[in-house]
């Protein structure tokens, strides 16, 4: 027996809602999901009139949506916005390169420039490289931390004012339950931020932060949208992939759990006593950072110097080695030296 | 794209075998000694290992100040092997001589589940005289409640206590019925814990007593925070899984067992050869797939087996929070569970997109205009009156004046009672308390209104 849709429009529906369990039509849904972006976008003030917005795209699902949903959205309700495309290219072989293909057809589709970083031009590395010499174990580290930089650079490459991420709200919820298992207060504290705003950094927002996978998957398999869905070809992040499989386990039993998860995000509040990193730049590169040299500048560094472990770890470990490294290298300058003077 | 910003800190790494020199004591360094392995790695002698679970409980209460001297404290005891170990430790502490002396009068205090979990009556006696088996080499005080006397009519729904050496079970079939009503066990579970803690506060009152100790554990509380946060109680999680609870004024319950392993209390008994006997959570619901606070449960005691530093930094983690300055001026309080109201509407909250998403899945493109931006305070209201059945206006008189409809209940309730009163029929079947509270808090809201345009 065919369901009528919950709006009441008179059609049957062909889906339910994995967010709130409604029965909709094709168009009723598209509706929503369209109107409950423009109202998280108009809540959060993500945008003002007239601002050069980059859409972080890699060619997957969530990136994609944004930018389409985002083009419609500007066109209906005249955000007045100026939409590019940004993509990095991290050099990760049968993975990156077809998802790039992607993102060319998006840019083609819906008129935006692209611009392509790539990991090779800006550290002088590839992930192929990189995995090379790290092995496969803790490489999600470097392309999660040089990633992050590298939209940073891009998006003053281009002078935008905003970048707009595809994070959506499952990614959010498993953001909080993965900060909380591994105690980072202060991530825990800002990851459900709808934008992120600091001192000398372009702020970056999440359109579809109140926005279901699955919905996001429905909207882009109803519109017959392209996107690119390979896993990538290294290990997939062991200790988020924990997390991930939890949240899943959580959804089956009671869907809201996902919006459940990050109004608790939303309504934690840390102690006044508890020490928090405070935002600094870092000495070398300027850009933002927890510590006096930021973490990409420590994982180049290790890159460059054949101790790719450098970075890897707690910020104790990595100073003790550092500090290892300059007695080390004083200890042969002053060899040298004290070679030099018996001539 | 979701890994952005993930910059994969090294966590939940994967503990090496145990590098074992002998079985040397880590802590006295005498070879040959060592019964004990905790965290699967390091090794104690049975003495150190003993004084060792000792300080902890003592250092636990005496960090905080809390107790005073002479102090009424309610001892909650399950019979579960944590609680067991818990009277036993507040036992030995009175019998030491006097500068170590425990210096707080207890009052042990079983709180009989067994209807909340269907049990037969029989069931529910024999469980009563295994508890008074436990405790009758002790030289303290204990009685028994039961949760369904908060529903019992007979009873004016309120708590009372009977020594436990003749204690009887009796029947009332109310609490079943609500229970009924309970679709899914994560509800079900949430609102008996709720419960229990009233019973606990009740009993307290009755014996004179202003603090209240449970024997939650390290895995209890890690895998407390991460079912709260799913179920959307992060703003009352300091008062659910902290050391100390004072969402009420006058009462502090206090979780001195927090910082204990299961193995910890594993040992323990065993070496003072303690029986326990299994609770009800374990009894019944084994399946993880059925409730969310079973699933997290076993989530973490995988942790414990694999990663056991990480149950620690998740209790670490929740230690570090604290209740938010209120954001309400009225102090509000949950009828239901009596932490703090975080159900303030903001803008761009999940609490607003969640209801903005019921909103729009059923007025359609036509029912709404699509131009008006969608503001947090209009959207409250529609969706309120959306999912009533029968009586959506505030001013309905369908019912006699002093119950309040689910609409109106609402309002009083949390995020995370909210989840608990979506799940039953009605707000009928509440406790009493819960509609007091309630009527009172709505009262107070309406005097407000009235007086509104003379407050400066």
């Amino acid at each position: 027996m065919p369901v009528s849709c919950s709006a009441k429009c008179g059609n049957n529906a062909v889906l339910k809602r994995p967010k709130t369990g409604d029965a909709l039509c094709k168009e009723c849904f598209f509706w929503a999901f369209e109107t409950e972006v423009h109202s998280t976008i108009q809540g959060g003030q993500l945008f003002k009139q007239g601002d050069v917005v980059a859409v972080a795209a890699s060619g997957g699902k969530d990136s994609t949506v944004l930018a389409y949903v985002l083009k419609l959205l500007d066109e209906r309700y005249n955000y007045g916005l100026k939409l590019v495309l940004l993509s990095i290219d991290e050099g990760i072989t049968g993975y990156r390169d077809d998802s790039l293909e992607t993102v060319k057809q998006n840019r083609d589709d819906y008129e935006m420039p692209l611009t392509i970083l790539s990991y090779k031009e800006l550290y002088g590395w590839t992930m192929d490289e990189i995995v090379e010499q790290i092995g496969r174990k803790n490489n999600c580290t470097f392309c999660g931390v040089f990633r992050r930089q590298a939209l940073d650079r891009g998006a003053a490459l281009l002078s935008v004012d905003k970048v707009a991420t595809g994070h959506n709200a499952d990614d959010i919820a498993e953001t909080v339950l993965m900060n909380v298992l591994r105690g980072d207060i202060a991530r825990l504290r800002r990851c459900t931020a709808i934008a992120t705003e600091s001192e000398g950094s372009i702020p970056r927002v999440k359109p579809l932060k109140y926005t279901y996978e699955k919905e996001i998957v429905m909207y882009a398999y109803f519109k017959k949208l392209v996107y690119f869905s390979t896993e990538c070809v290294f290990a997939p992040n062991a200790y988020r992939g924990y997390a991930r499989t939890f949240l899943k386990d959580l959804e089956k039993i009671r869907p809201s759990v996902i919006m459940d998860i990050i109004h608790s995000g939303e309504r934690l509040s840390v102690r006044d006593n508890v020490r928090m990193p405070t935002r600094i730049t870092c000495t070398r590169c300027g850009l933002v950072a927890s510590q006096a040299i930021c973490k990409a500048c420590t994982l180049l560094e290790g890159l460059n110097r054949g101790l790719p472990r450098l970075g890897i770890g707690k910020e104790s470990k990595t100073n003790r080695m550092r500090a290892q490294l300059q007695s080390a290298e004083a200890a042969s300058d002053s060899a040298k030296r004290s070679a030099g003077d018996e001539f | 794209m979701c890994s952005v910003g993930d910059d994969g800190l090294t966590l939940m790494e994967c503990e090496e075998s145990p590098v074992l020199s002998g079985n040397t004591c880590k802590k006295c360094q005498q070879e040959n000694t060592a019964e004990v392995v905790l965290r699967k790695k390091d090794m104690y002698c049975k003495n150190c290992f003993l004084v060792n679970a000792t300080h902890k409980f003592r250092a636990a209460l005496g960090k905080s100040k809390i107790i005073r001297q002479g102090d009424k404290v309610l001892v909650a005891f399950s019979g579960n092997p944590s609680s067991v170990a818990m009277v036993h430790l507040i036992n030995c502490g009175l019998s030491m001589d006097t500068h170590k002396k425990l210096i707080f009068d207890p009052f042990i205090v079983y709180v009989d589940e067994g209807a909340s979990h269907g049990l037969s009556s029989e069931k529910r006696q024999s469980m009563l005289r295994d508890i008074h088996n436990l405790l009758k080499d002790y030289n303290i005080p204990a009685y028994s409640t039961s949760v369904d006397m908060l529903f019992n009519n007979a009873n004016n729904e309120r708590i009372s206590i009977f020594p436990i050496s003749n204690s009887m079970v009796e029947k009332c079939g109310v609490l079943e019925k609500i229970l009924a009503e309970f679709k899914c066990p994560t509800a079900r579970q949430d609102f008996l814990k709720r419960m229990r803690y009233k019973a606990l506060r009740e009993a307290a009152a009755l014996l004179g007593c202003s603090k209240i100790l449970t024997s939650e554990t390290l895995v209890d509380t890690a895998s407390n925070i991460l079912s709260n946060i799913s179920l959307g109680r992060g703003a009352q999680l300091p008062y659910d899984i902290g050391f100390c609870d004072s969402r009420l004024e006058g009462f502090k319950v206090l979780r001195p067992m927090q910082e204990y392993g299961s193995d910890e209390i594993e040992y323990y008994n065993q070496f003072y050869g303690l029986n326990s006997i299994k609770d009800y959570n374990s009894e019944i619901n084994t399946k993880p797939t059925n409730s969310i606070q079973i699933l997290t449960k076993k989530f973490v005691t995988d942790l414990q087996e694999n990663f056991p530093s990480t149950v620690f930094t998740v209790y670490r983690t929740g230690a570090k929070l604290s209740i938010a300055n209120e954001d309400n001026d009225l102090n509000e309080k949950c009828s239901l569970c009596q932490g703090p109201l975080d159900t303030s509407v903001i803008e761009s909250s999940s609490l607003q997109a969640t209801q903005f998403s019921s909103y729009v899945s059923t007025s359609g493109p036509s029912g709404i205009n699509s131009n008006v931006t969608p503001s947090a305070d209009t959207d409250t209201k529609i969706n309120l009156g959306s999912n009533e059945e029968s009586c959506g206006k505030k001013k309905c008189k369908c019912k006699s004046d002093n119950t309040l409809t689910k609409v109106e209940m609402i309002d009083s309730l949390c995020y995370g009672c909210r989840l608990i009163l979506k799940e039953i029929g009605s707000a009928d079947h509440l406790p009493r308390f819960v509609k007091e509270l309630a009527g009172s808090s709505n009262k107070l809201k309406q005097m407000r209104a009235e007086i509104e345009d003379f407050l400066l």
